[in-house]
């Protein structure tokens, strides 16, 4: 169960503006967005194409830099890097300099990430274990198939031993064994003690893992649903969820 | 420290590993290849114009392997997202930034110490004495690389300004040129009797990088008689400029969102 | 730490405006050091519009094959320049002129003189060409000032080059030495300018030239064992150039037989 919040965002608003030709063209990314994550739940952010997931995600990643509003990690204002510290990110499409190999990346994001040095090679290897990635770890990143730079991906994530696990769309793309792979490997993070935020627009399988979802539409938060609500009733979330973004607009940005 | 070490290791096997050696190779041939032909053509000074031949083609190479790579390095990464995965972690922006510079100046560093080291030794077997000439030639080496980091510096800033790579490389050997024609452009000043134009040449000569003064290659024997100060005054120049080159890219960078 | 715009606008993750202060602070120490340098620095080159821009007219009526290598020169000259390779193109331009002063000139009847005899009308032209580029080129106002003395007997145009060459090196000595050679050949004076030249062919900077100009000038005068050693000098030392140590060795052999018989 949820005790307390872990992570907290208060009035988010993200606005991108473009100038073209002396006029200036503002989109909304992420409009008045407050959220609260507490420690050890699975929150699932659902929502279309162009909702503001990854914007939302990005926001508390540091990656953008929101127009109003704040959001806080363990209790400190972003940006915070010993906060940021306990955060391990999996990007929707895992993007590696090709050149190296898959042991040198996974070793170097931990280091960045603050593992010892004398620590990194251990944590690197048992890390690989995790992910089944163990026997690659010599091979390429230009040399790895798709799954296996998804692996990774997971791998960089994790090898910090990171409170708050941040995954960007991590089931989209996946066969139904990867599916499932993904879906037992985030049980199993969640039951070690790690806080998980997710987006996905794939509900079947969000209702699978998540303790609860908040639906985004047009850039808004516009409800929070826990898993009782869902759990047990074929086909309630992908109702509510159609209902929802209906009665909102449905407005894509 | 520890962040901007790692960050400019990987920055350094990266560049090796994209092979960037080849730009070693080009120069050994071209060495050759000049030593022969010079042999021939240049009578008695075939030393010299073997030593500033030498000389001229370590720094061409090395500034454009350095502009390639600067121009390149956060873009590429930007375009490639492979950025994400660094800065979504506790690193700083300034670490990321000063850590890349400097792996991507070691690894031009490393290409332009192995062509010296041919240089030398092909000086060496054609009988030039290190006694007579041999600070001045290090003085040129020297003062070459400063010019080379000076410049890496602003390639930088440009391709954080731009956003493009071709247009921070137009920059930059715009700069590299201006540079030197530092000289004359004061010398125009002088000339020109316009106030607002005599002005604007004069400005224009204190903000660009003073090239032709670090430019001891070509200096040479001018400078025998106050190398030290010389070296202190050039290295002093370079580290402050590079220095505020390096902080407004940061103040750029630092706004960039992904 | 980030700030949030009450207006509406941008909340832009700005430094604290104390950073703002740095880039400031560096700028004024660039400033500085560029006055510094501009007060303390002597620029040893003259300016670029003394650089010899139309060396290429002195060829114009030649095929282009006929004209030396690198005499296109002129605007590449500066070209060079504006990269920084000032004495690598002054290099270059020597290359010309070695190439010029070695080439057989055609005469109006086809026919076409020894090699480096003829009378090299933009021989000094191209040679300030270098020395604009590169005054501290020592080497090419002595070749050029032997060559315009000895061998196309314009002792004007080689003074002319040698108080060029003595207003950018003004310590340097040995320029000194030419110019009394070059006065002493004026006024006929053959003895103090051969003491000279004596002088001048004992340092290694001397260019083999000098020294061949000498030997000939004993060899005519018929000093032949004075000759002989000064050619055997020009083959024994490793810098002198293959044509000359091939003209060493001829000239050895010359004098060999004209001390042999005069024994």
């Amino acid at each position: 169960m949820a005790e307390e919040s872990l992570l907290r965002i208060s009035n988010l608003t993200k606005i991108y503006r473009k100038s073209h030709l002396g006029r200036v063209h503002e989109t909304t990314g992420v409009k008045d967005l407050s959220l609260e994550i507490f420690h050890g739940e699975i929150f699932g952010l659902l929502g279309l194409n162009g909702a503001g997931k990854t914007t939302t995600l990005k926001l508390i990643l540091g990656l953008l830099f929101p127009t109003e509003g704040e959001v806080r990690l363990f209790g400190k204002k972003l940006p915070d890097s010993s906060a940021i510290r306990q955060v391990g990110f999996l990007p929707e499409t895992p993007y590696f300099p090709k050149h190296f190999t898959v042991k040198e990346m996974l070793e170097f994001y931990g280091l960045l990430s603050g593992v010892p040095e004398k620590e990194i090679a251990n944590k690197a290897q048992d890390v690989l274990k995790t992910v089944n990635m163990f026997q690659n770890q010599g091979k390429r990143i230009k040399e790895c198939s798709k799954g296996m730079l998804q692996r990774l991906s997971l791998a960089q994530a994790l090898i910090h031993d990171p409170r708050l696990l941040v995954l960007d769309e991590p089931i989209t793309g996946l066969d139904p064994l990867g599916l499932a792979e993904m879906r037992e490997m985030i049980l199993r993070l969640n039951r070690e003690g790690k806080t998980i935020l997710f987006s996905s627009h794939i509900i079947s399988e969000v209702e699978k893992i998540a303790g609860r979802v908040g639906i985004l539409s047009g850039g808004k938060l516009i409800r929070v649903i826990p898993s009782q609500d869902w759990r047990d009733k074929t086909g309630a979330l992908e109702n509510m969820f159609v209902e929802t973004v209906k009665s909102a607009g449905g407005v894509e940005i | 420290m520890r962040k901007i070490f790692s960050i400019a290791r990987y920055t350094f096997i990266g560049n090796f590993r994209n092979r960037i050696f080849l730009v070693l190779v080009l120069f050994g041939l071209m060495l050759l290849g000049a030593s022969v032909l010079l042999g021939l053509l240049s009578q008695e000074q075939e030393l010299r114009m073997l030593t500033d031949l030498g000389l001229a083609a370590i720094e061409t190479l090395s500034f454009l392997t350095a502009i390639f790579l600067m121009g390149n390095l956060v873009l590429e990464e930007m375009e490639s997202k492979t950025i994400y995965l660094i800065l979504t972690r506790s690193v700083s922006r300034g670490e990321y930034l000063l850590g890349r510079f400097l792996g991507t100046m070691v690894s031009v560093l490393s290409c332009y110490v192995i062509m010296t080291a041919a240089h030398l030794a092909l000086l060496l077997a054609k009988g030039w004495s290190p006694e007579k000439e041999g600070f001045l030639y290090f003085l040129s080496v020297f003062m070459s690389f400063e010019k080379i980091v000076l410049i890496s510096a602003l390639s930088l800033l440009f391709s954080l300004f731009s956003s493009s790579g071709v247009v921070s490389l137009v920059f930059t050997i715009f700069f590299w040129v201006l540079g030197h024609f530092s000289m004359e452009l004061k010398f125009l000043a002088g000339e020109i009797h316009k106030g607002y134009l005599k002005a604007v040449f004069k400005f224009v000569y204190y903000i660009v990088p003073h090239f032709q003064y670090m430019n001891a290659r070509d200096l040479w024997v001018t400078v025998a008689d106050k190398m030290t100060f010389y070296l202190v005054e050039g290295s002093v120049y370079t580290a402050v400029y590079s220095a505020f080159s390096l902080v407004l890219a940061l103040l750029i960078f630092r706004k960039k969102e992904f | 730490m980030s700030g949030i715009s009450k207006d509406g606008g941008t909340a832009r993750h700005f430094p604290s405006g104390a950073l703002y202060l740095v880039p400031a602070a560096l700028l004024a120490l660039i400033l500085f050091i560029s006055v510094k340098i501009e007060s303390s620095f002597v620029f040893p080159f003259p300016p670029f519009n003394k650089l010899i821009f139309n060396i290429a007219d002195e060829f114009s009526a030649l095929t282009s094959y006929d004209r030396p290598l690198g005499s296109e020169g002129g605007y590449r000259d500066l070209g060079g320049v504006l990269i920084g390779m000032r004495r690598l193109t002054a290099d270059i331009a020597w290359i010309s002129v070695l190439q010029y002063y070695g080439s057989h000139e055609h005469h109006e009847e086809g026919h076409s003189h020894d090699f480096a005899g003829g009378e090299y009308p933009a021989l000094k032209k191209m040679i300030l060409r270098v020395t604009r580029l590169d005054p501290s080129f020592q080497y090419a106002y002595l070749y050029g000032a032997g060559a315009l003395t000895f061998g196309t007997d314009r002792p004007e145009e080689a003074m002319e080059l040698l108080r060029e060459g003595i207003f950018y090196n003004p310590t340097y000595w040995r320029f000194r030495l030419y110019v009394g050679a070059i006065l002493y050949k004026k006024q006929g004076q053959f003895g103090n300018m051969i003491a000279l030249l004596e002088d001048a062919i004992r340092y290694p900077d001397c260019p083999t030239m000098v020294k061949s100009i000498l030997a000939n000038i004993y060899k005519e005068k018929g000093d032949y064992a004075r000759a002989l050693k000064i050619w055997l000098e020009v083959l024994d030392n490793k810098s002198s150039d293959n044509w000359y140590k091939i003209q060493a060795e001829k000239q050895i052999g010359e004098l060999g037989k004209k001390l042999g018989n005069s024994d």
